[in-house]
């Protein structure tokens, strides 16, 4: 009887140590494992309680059998034991068909139990992966919502964009590099971000990952990413391209407005495919279209070069409500910067304003003030123009400024601002310069406006077209508004008329000189 | 004649919960065993595998305004690990959720798929590990208790973040 236990105990144990070892193999020789215990535990007990009893315990190899391989597995199984027992003599006589039938009976329902569960499982885990993946979409497309409504500026509107398809909070594509259309319709690099190797992938990849940065971390980060990818942007920047004959699949891009993934092996007939190819290493490639008002404004390409996970159509299809907003964002922010330029520009002249000097002055004179540096201001006057424009008229008299316009503008320094103040004066904001430098600079237009042929210029009083600036300074020493400043210079301008006109005077605290 | 019947029935059905309820434990045991050894091979430690929380589905808002959500400390959000099959079990994912007063809601998942780990997928290209072995090693450092603490603190950051309470 002890010996019957112990054995009993050494099966039950040899049942859980197969059943243990079973997974640290591969999915067949698991499922090998468990059908070989199953039929170790049946024989041991047959052994151990007699032959008799193994006639209902090859039911737990029919089910282990069923289980692992379906309906193969349970014909099989059921098959082979009515041959064993049969041959060994354990059917019971005038019980054989109702074994057989028991038999088959149980394999099937097992297995068909067993078919319906895996089924229905795999249906759920197909939903449930779709659900997950429809509610990441929709969280990276809030998130990304929100970041590119909070900006009208487009470098950074670029890098919302590409973060969200490059973080793995976003849409988690190792590399996304986007090129604009511009106005002649070539195309240029304009942004990138993800590694130009696989080895700096898993570099800059594994610094993500320590740190812990979130989606709205990658957002913030724009220059920390700007940085990490500077090669890659250096690269992507003078990149540009022009949709061609030679280059058909971009065309049919553009043409079609329609993504598309160039496999690895494809793409060998268009240039800027080969281009891009060499040029950063790429293997399969997604090129999706950034369409606004049914116009491409620029092709956005990604690819996975770090982990070489391969992109599908399903994958492309989640960046395109992304690509659409962006791309709405970008107009609207290109329009908001060329009005924005508008507003400060002089239509006639294209020098800044007076609505720009008014708001870039208090700028410089804070600055200047801050930093103990000086700010020196030029106030300028075409002489006699009055007379110019009632004899020649208006048109001639707008090409004489647009004219003056360019001498000031190559006269002037990088650092300094030249503005149209109104009709025929000019004010020049010059940073960091003293008065005598200014008082140079002053001298400089004044005979440069001088010895210019200017159209009809011998008509005026003088025998040409000359102008009469005033020039102050502010300076630590001079403690002063920038009402005073502009007064001071505008007082000098008017003693440069009232001595002659075609001079620089330069107003000083109690003295103005020439 | 149905005494033998019911006892058949009733060992085999013990036998098959057996089976059935030991299978995910046994295949944890596994997977940790292999995954520390493999790790002992490359001179690492577990400490040195670093994992991202970029990858979480998030499946309601945070912070979220819902009482549940709102209220909720460190101690209600739990973690649940996602299995397919009983017998051949497979880690599909980690589940997590706010459990409160007889009130659950799932606030996130953690798919084995996105799990990616950049030492591990730096073995992986140095060839070092094949994809099979990566799917081991990821699926136990996913369910191990330091992840899913890992886990449950950043999602109760991402509760409290920008709400003015953001103590634990």
């Amino acid at each position: 009887m002890q010996l019957v236990i112990i054995l009993s105990l050494i099966n039950l144990f040899l049942l859980c140590l197969l059943n243990l070892i079973r997974f640290h193999f591969s999915k067949h020789v698991n499922r090998g494992i468990l059908i070989f215990s199953t039929i170790l535990f049946t024989l041991v007990n047959g052994y151990i309680y007699g032959e008799f009893h193994l006639l209902w315990m090859a039911l737990l190899i029919l089910l282990a059998s069923s289980v692992s391989y379906s309906f193969l597995g349970a014909f099989i199984a059921t098959g082979l034991s009515i041959i064993l027992f049969y041959f060994y003599g354990i059917l019971l006589d005038g019980l054989e068909a109702i074994i057989i039938a028991s038999y088959l009976l149980f394999s099937i329902v097992v297995a068909s139990i067993f078919r319906y569960l895996a089924k229905s499982r795999n249906r759920f885990y197909d939903w449930q992966k779709q659900f997950y993946l429809q509610s990441k979409n929709l969280h990276v497309l809030r998130e990304v919502s929100l970041a590119l409504q909070s900006t009208l500026n487009i470098e950074k509107l670029l890098h919302i964009f590409l973060t969200s398809i490059t973080a793995g909070y976003g849409l988690g594509f190792n590399r996304a590099m986007l090129f604009l259309q511009n106005q002649d319709g070539t195309f240029t690099g304009k942004l990138g971000i993800g590694p130009l190797t696989v080895e700096q992938g898993h570099t800059i990849w594994e610094d993500v990952v320590i740190n812990k940065f979130t989606l709205k971390d990658f957002i913030q980060l724009q220059e920390k990413a700007i940085i990490n990818d500077h090669k890659l942007n250096q690269k992507i920047r003078s990149f540009s391209f022009n949709v061609s004959i030679e280059s058909p699949l971009l065309q049919q891009i553009v043409k079609r407005k329609e993504a598309f993934i160039v496999e690895e092996n494809n793409g060998s007939e268009d240039a800027i495919i080969l281009r891009l190819r060499e040029t950063f290493k790429v293997r399969q490639l997604a090129m999706i279209p950034l369409l606004s008002r049914g116009k491409t404004i620029g092709i956005l390409m990604i690819d996975n070069i770090v982990n070489q996970k391969p992109i599908h159509y399903e994958d492309v299809d989640n960046i395109v409500p992304l690509a659409t907003q962006t791309a709405m964002a970008i107009e609207n922010a290109t329009l908001y910067e060329k009005t924005e330029n508008m507003a400060i520009t002089d239509g006639l002249t294209g020098l800044h304003n007076k609505r720009f000097m008014d708001r870039m002055l208090p700028h410089l004179y804070e600055s200047a003030k801050s930093n103990h540096e000086t700010l020196s201001v030029l106030v300028l006057d075409l002489d006699s123009f009055k007379v110019y424009n009632d004899t020649h008229g208006h048109l001639l008299g707008n090409e004489v400024l647009i004219q003056l316009s360019s001498i000031l503008k190559k006269v002037v320094g990088a650092e300094d601002f030249v503005c149209r103040f109104g009709g025929e004066e000019f004010v020049i904001l010059l940073p960091k310069k003293t008065l005598p430098s200014a008082m140079d600079v002053g001298e400089e237009i004044r005979l440069a406006v001088r010895n210019h042929a200017f159209p009809k210029a011998d008509s005026q009083p003088k025998g040409r077209i000359t102008v009469s600036i005033g020039v102050a300074c502010s300076t630590d020493d001079t403690p002063s508004s920038i009402d005073s400043l502009l007064d001071r210079a505008d007082k000098a301008l008017y003693k440069a008329k009232e001595f002659g006109k075609d001079r620089v005077f330069a107003h000083e605290e109690g003295v103005d000189g020439e | 004649m149905i005494n033998f019947m019911i006892s058949t029935a009733v060992i085999l059905f013990l036998l098959a919960i057996g089976i059935l309820f030991s299978s995910r434990p046994f295949m944890y045991g596994i997977l940790r065993w292999k995954t520390e050894r493999k790790l002992k091979k490359f001179h690492a430690n577990l400490k040195d595998v670093h994992f991202s929380f970029e990858e979480i589905t998030y499946f309601v808002p945070l912070p979220n305004r819902t009482p549940l959500l709102a209220e909720a400390s460190m101690e209600n959000i739990v973690t649940e690990p996602d299995f397919a099959s009983f017998i051949f079990p497979e880690i599909k994912g980690l589940k997590i959720y706010v459990r409160k007063n007889k009130l659950e809601q799932l606030i996130a998942y953690i798919s084995i798929d996105h799990f990616r780990l950049p030492y591990i997928d730096k073995l992986l290209y140095e060839k070092k590990i094949n994809e099979q072995e990566y799917l081991e090693m990821s699926g136990y450092i996913l369910l191990h208790p330091n992840t899913k603490k890992a886990f449950i603190e950043e999602i109760y950051r991402q509760m409290r973040v920008n709400t003015g309470n953001d103590s634990q």
